[in-house]
């Protein structure tokens, strides 16, 4: 270990290509197959010293949630494929078993540093015997049978605390098969493992072109084998367990972890794999969650079919091009349900290709931009004192590249606690502040006994510059100081209309009968000692019932086929929606998403290929946008331009949040957001956060932590040639549209988030939009609307006097203008255009206004529109033309352009 | 879990490190607050670490940290004594003029020099005399946006804790932002990614987007021209250029020809490939 520390490893090596997360290439290029061996051994000696160091912080963040055993080893078992000039090495038929023999048999070295003990060499040969049928019923006979050499690996490993599992090479240069094992000192970790690495054996020469296929396939058939009883008989279950909680199974938790950021083609990103590691261990992203939660994923298919992945791995292998067809996968998956069961091929109630779009780990499409996830682990042992809803909420915060890596990234949070009526707690001073360090922070909050022992739901917003991820725990649930034992179903209800003299209640039915009727208390519910054998895996229905005097109404029900151990369930009332528009017009749009889309893959929402999509977002801290594929795929209360040739139906389904305050996180400059509800919310309707800080008003906020206006889109005229709008207006708004993207700038330097608050909290509802007069400070003495009409579109601008106005720019009182991409815009012109121009209270004063995007030849109106106050005098005058009027309310100027731009200025006198 | 305790041990140790000091904050003495942090176990210092100004002296709370201690006006230097092998750090702090929060002072085994570049955001230009603060050792970028902070706490043997250091840096007209180190030291020095600092002075929101753009010169020419742009021959979109002087398109990844016409001036065409939707050109003209 200690000349381990002394340099810095790398699992690059020469010739090395990654290709699955677990699968290492190795380019032998014209050498002997001897050399092949060399090169294999030394691959496999550095890809054992780098899993150490790769995992070693995730055991780290593993023990910090009391999840990790440290005398049971992560367990990635790889593939190393040996090839020349880019092509795999053919696997070869070995002594006189066929290509197509269904049997594997493994071949052990009795002497040499290739073997192993007797006693481990029988252990090992026991494990396989005992566990092949199950094998074979499970994860399907092998695809390619013969004789697989199993090779003593230990002497190349460097860590014992974080040995990666077994290897296993199609062709170890020499013509052979070959699995590389360590020794374990745990039997279960070892019996674990050799399965895994054996059914990777079982693969035959094409993987799945996808971790979530490769890896969740494999993992998930691995739990299903261990937890047979006939198939490992010799090891204790319990530790089994361990070992399947510290690197395959989340399946308590799998609800709440189930959020966007997993997606991805690969679980390690290329650049975190290739790159130098610090023998400190690189916290490599997000991996360990992927592994375990793609295992989860399939695991959820066997519960409910246990043949599902060998009729799944049989079909593949008949259509091995397949490997990288995301929607030919899917089609397998569905048609593998169809023939399990053809009266109902579903799995959690909905067909394949719907149940794997809300699996967020299923995404397999790479997709740019930052990615926030968090992890809240309920802390349920060494409980004391208040602790009542104790839990640790880890964050991992990264940017995705277009190209696939991943760059960890530091941040600061302010995290936000919420109780069940949307009142923001503090836990403790210490929870206040989140500090982020190479992608990774947590808070361990207690939220405390607030109302003699009810329950309550907490929704947790964790924001980052402009992300924000939320998630809903049961505080009081699951374990507190003095209640014992954990809680076996829990979790919250969210989106329930709130209904006097009436209460709620989640029911568990399995195997066709009631087995738990859980009460809801202020949206939190757990149970302990309801359920038989309470912590069997099985398929559940749940239901959210809402109880009336004299009735019954279901509000939910969902099908969820439950791992072993407890349960969390995040249940959502009206959950699901659609940003629906019906069609997307042609040309730019600025649009927002009231719904969380349960697909990433942007092209495909609109209709496009990937090179003809054109999409953007504003990236502030770049002073940019983020064209595609660089920008973030569409997010619930984000904005975008879109640019479409052609009209295109669009209609995106997603996570919705409706009846619920929903969040939306600003970083310090213009943000495109809009509402993440889906319905008109007006100002007067979100409060805003600004770190630790209590909750204000938007009112309150505009001039010190937000810009004083913020803007909607209007779209231009057509292009002359594409004949569809190409640009357009900035223009101020007063509420924010479901759909419609909105320019809003963030003064707050270290971020703010923005609470969008439903009309009807719990009931769904849709208001129209209602416009507010623009913010009128006490102290504006007089103000005046100069608006400008040509070609039925109108822009305006403000002028106006106030007590507290200076000649500089004033926060509280100026605001700059839109600019103009080739839109119509009127603009007051002072130390830079503004739409909102504000002077001290002066006898005499003259405003200069400019007005861009005029068509030659077409006729304008200039409309005077005094709001406060009065002036003894105005003249208005058109700057081209030298043509001057006196001004009062409603005086309109005609005006033919004679250029596209053109100056006016009005003079104000005798203001009171 | 017991966070009552925790909470009377920072009770006790304030009231502890208030008798150290000889009494309460006078006019002309103020109290400076603050947590010294180990890099080898991402958390409080433990033994506890003695702060000492002048003659005055208070120790940190063995469970978080934390210590208060009463300086006199004017104080620029906290001396942190660890009491363990880690030895004796001196941390640098602006004049105290008011109680003050120092923030965290992180100690190690070893010490280190951590340099970086302080950029802006927008243009990667340097931004100069940036307040930089890491470890709890300050320092300010110098004309190239460059910082040199010495004698940072660090750790070979517990990297993490070291990576687990949060730094900010400052500067007038920009937005904060934090940053940390993600390699280890070479020769005793770490150099930090480059700092992005975002200007805090932009009041106009930004333009649409566009892939590819230009300026019209001169700019007494430049309203009204009319830009047009051609993919195979065909004219496919056309921006009229107002008072800003400039031209914008929004277009898929391909070959484009721009022309250029204000009345009777033209400028020449001019030719432009985007490999990708997410490059961005400038394609400038000069009307004759």
């Amino acid at each position: 270990m200690t000349a381990l520390r002394t340099f810095l490893v790398s699992i690059s090596l020469i010739g090395i290509a990654v290709a699955q997360t677990n699968t290492i290439k190795i380019e032998l290029g014209s050498s002997r197959s001897a050399d092949g061996k060399a090169l294999a051994d030394a691959a496999s000696r550095k890809l054992a010293t780098n899993l150490s160091a790769l995992t070693k912080t995730a055991r780290q963040q593993l023990a910090r949630g009391g999840r990790y055993h440290p005398d049971i080893p992560l367990s990635l078992p790889s593939r190393v494929i040996l090839t020349q000039n880019g092509v795999p090495l053919s696997t070869p038929k070995i002594r006189g078993f066929s290509r197509d023999a269904s049997d594997i048999t493994l071949q052990f070295d009795s002497t040499g540093a290739g073997a192993f003990s007797q006693t481990y060499r029988d252990f090992l040969q026991a494990i396989f015997d005992n566990a092949k049928t199950t094998m074979n019923t499970v994860f399907g006979p092998p695809a390619l049978g013969g004789v697989v050499h199993v090779l003593n690996y230990d002497a190349q490993i460097g860590d014992r605390d974080a040995v990666g599992g077994g290897l296993y090479l199609p062709n170890n240069g020499s013509g052979v098969r070959e699995i590389r094992f360590p020794v374990y000192s745990s039997q279960e970790a070892a019996g674990v493992n050799f399965i895994h690495t054996i059914l990777l054996a079982y693969q035959g020469t094409t993987p799945y072109g996808f971790d979530a296929y490769e890896e969740g396939i494999v993992r998930a058939a691995t739990m299903k084998i261990v937890r047979t009883a006939p198939a490992v008989p010799t090891l204790d279950q319990d530790l089994v367990e361990r070992v399947l909680e510290n690197s395959y199974d989340v399946a308590p938790q799998y609800d709440w972890f189930n959020q966007r950021a997993l997606g991805g083609p690969k679980f390690i990103a290329s650049n975190l794999v290739n790159q130098p590691l610090p023998v400190g261990g690189s916290l490599g992203g997000l991996y360990l969650l992927r592994f375990q939660m793609s295992g989860t994923a399939w695991e959820k298919l066997l519960i409910e079919y246990p043949t599902f992945i060998s009729q799944f791995n049989a079909a593949f292998y008949a259509q091995p091009a397949l490997a990288n067809d995301a929607a030919g996968l899917m089609g397998i998956g569905q048609q593998v349900l169809t023939n399990l069961r053809p009266g109902d091929p579903t799995v959690e109630g909905l067909g394949f290709i719907e149940w794997a779009k809300r699996q967020c780990i299923l995404e397999t499409h790479n997709t740019a931009g930052l990615k926030l996830l968090v992890q809240p682990i309920p802390i349920t042992s060494n409980l004391s004192g208040t602790d009542f809803g104790v839990f640790l909420f880890q964050t991992a915060f990264f940017q995705t590249k277009a190209n696939g890596d991943e760059l960890l990234l530091n941040g600061t949070s302010y995290p936000i606690f919420w109780d069940s009526d949307f009142n923001r707690l503090s836990p403790s001073t210490q929870d206040e502040k989140m500090d982020i360090a190479g992608a990774y922070g947590s808070v361990a909050p207690n939220f405390t006994n607030q109302n003699g022992g009810v329950p309550y739901r907490v929704a947790v917003d964790i924001p980052v510059l402009d992300q924000v991820q939320r998630v809903y725990v049961p505080a009081g649930s699951i374990s507190t100081a003095t209640s014992g034992t954990e809680s076996y179903i829990y979790g919250t209800v969210i989106g329930a209309p709130n209904v006097p003299s009436t209460s709620l209640i989640v029911r568990i039915i399995a195997n066709g009968g009631t087995f738990a009727d859980i009460p809801v208390n202020t949206g939190a519910f757990g149970v302990k000692t309801t359920l038989i054998d309470p912590l069997a895996n099985r398929p559940l229905t749940v239901q959210v019932i809402q109880v009336g005097p004299s009735n019954q109404q279901i509000l939910l029900t969902r099908q969820v086929n439950k791992g072993v151990g407890p349960i969390a369930l995040d249940l959502r009332v009206n959950g699901e929606d659609a940003f629906n528009p019906g069609t997307l017009p042609a040309g730019v749009s600025l649009i927002g998403f009231p719904v969380d889309p349960f697909s990433s893959y942007v092209p495909g929402m609109l209709g496009l290929s990937d090179a003809a999509t054109l999409v953007a977002r504003y990236n502030s801290s770049r002073a940019a946008y983020d064209l595609y594929p660089d920008s973030e795929p569409f997010k619930v209360g984000l904005g975008y331009f879109v640019r479409v040739p052609a009209a295109t139906p669009f209609n995106v389904p997603g996570r919705s949040t409706t009846g619920v305050p929903t969040s939306v996180t600003l970083r310090p400059g213009w943000n495109l957001i809009t509402t993440p509800l889906n319905e008109t919310v007006q100002t007067t309707s979100i409060l805003t956060l600004r770190s630790f800080n209590l909750p204000v008003t938007f009112a309150e906020s505009l001039g010190t932590d937000l810009g004083l206006d913020f803007f909607a889109f209007i779209r231009s005229a057509n292009d002359p040639f594409s004949g569809v709008p190409e640009n357009g207006t900035f223009t101020p708004a007063t509420a924010f549209a479901p759909g419609q993207g909105y320019l809003v700038r963030c003064l707050a330097p270290e971020g703010l988030t923005l609470l969008f608050q439903p009309a009807t909290p719990g009931i769904r509802g849709k208001k129209a939009a209602v416009v507010l007069p623009p913010t009128t400070p006490a102290t504006t003495h007089w103000r005046l609307k100069f608006q400008v009409q040509g070609e039925s579109r109108t822009t305006e601008a403000y002028v106006m006097q106030s007590t507290v106005a200076t000649r500089g720019f004033d926060r509280k009182l100026d605001s700059g203008s839109p600019p103009t991409i080739g839109g119509f815009q009127v603009s007051s012109i002072a130390s830079e255009n503004l739409y909102r121009d504000a002077r001290p209270v002066s006898g005499n004063e003259t405003y200069t206004l400019k007005v861009d995007g005029l068509r030659i030849g077409k006729t304008y109106s200039v409309i005077l529109n005094p709001e406060i106050g009065n002036a003894t005098r105005m003249t208005l005058t058109n700057v081209t033309d030298r043509k001057s009027i006196p001004g009062k309310a409603g005086t309109r100027m005609t005006f033919v352009a004679k250029a596209t731009t053109q100056m006016f200025t009005l003079n104000v006198q005798g203001v009171r | 879990m017991n966070r009552i305790l925790l909470g009377l041990f920072a009770i006790l140790g304030l009231l502890l490190a208030g008798c150290g000091g000889g009494g309460g904050p006078t006019a002309s003495t103020f109290t400076v607050s603050g947590r010294v942090l180990s890099v080898v176990s991402d958390g409080p210092v433990n033994p506890s670490a003695r702060i000492q100004v002048g003659a005055t002296t208070a120790t940190t709370n063995a469970a978080d940290g934390s210590f208060s201690i009463v300086v006199p006006s004017g104080t620029t230097s906290l001396t942190v004594d660890t009491l363990s092998s880690f030895g004796v750090f001196v941390f640098t702090i602006p004049p105290v003029t008011a109680d003050t929060d120092a923030g965290d002072l992180w100690v190690g085994p070893e010490k280190v020099t951590v340099t970086g570049t302080v950029r802006n955001s927008t243009d990667s230009t340097p931004v100069a005399n940036a307040a930089v603060s890491f470890g709890g050792v300050l320092g300010k970028t110098n004309a190239n946006g460059v910082f040199t902070l010495a004698n940072v706490a660090y750790s070979t043997d517990s990297i993490q804790g070291f990576f687990s250091v949060v730094g900010s840096a400052r500067a007038t007209g920009f937005f904060a932002s934090n940053f940390s180190a993600t390699q280890p030291a070479v020769s005793s020095v770490v150099t930090v990614d480059d700092i992005l600092l975002t200007p805090s002075t932009d009041t106009t929101p930004p333009p649409g987007p566009y892939n590819i753009w230009g300026r019209i010169n001169p700019s007494s020419l430049a309203a009204g021209t009319l830009v047009t742009l051609s993919q195979s021959g065909n004219a496919i979109r056309q921006f009229t250029v107002g008072s800003d002087g400039k031209y914008f398109f929004w277009v898929p990844a391909g070959t484009y020809t721009i022309s250029f016409a204000n009345g009777a001036h033209t400028a020449p065409n001019q030719n432009v490939t985007l490999a990708q939707q997410n490059q961005v050109v400038e394609k400038d003209a000069t009307l004759n």
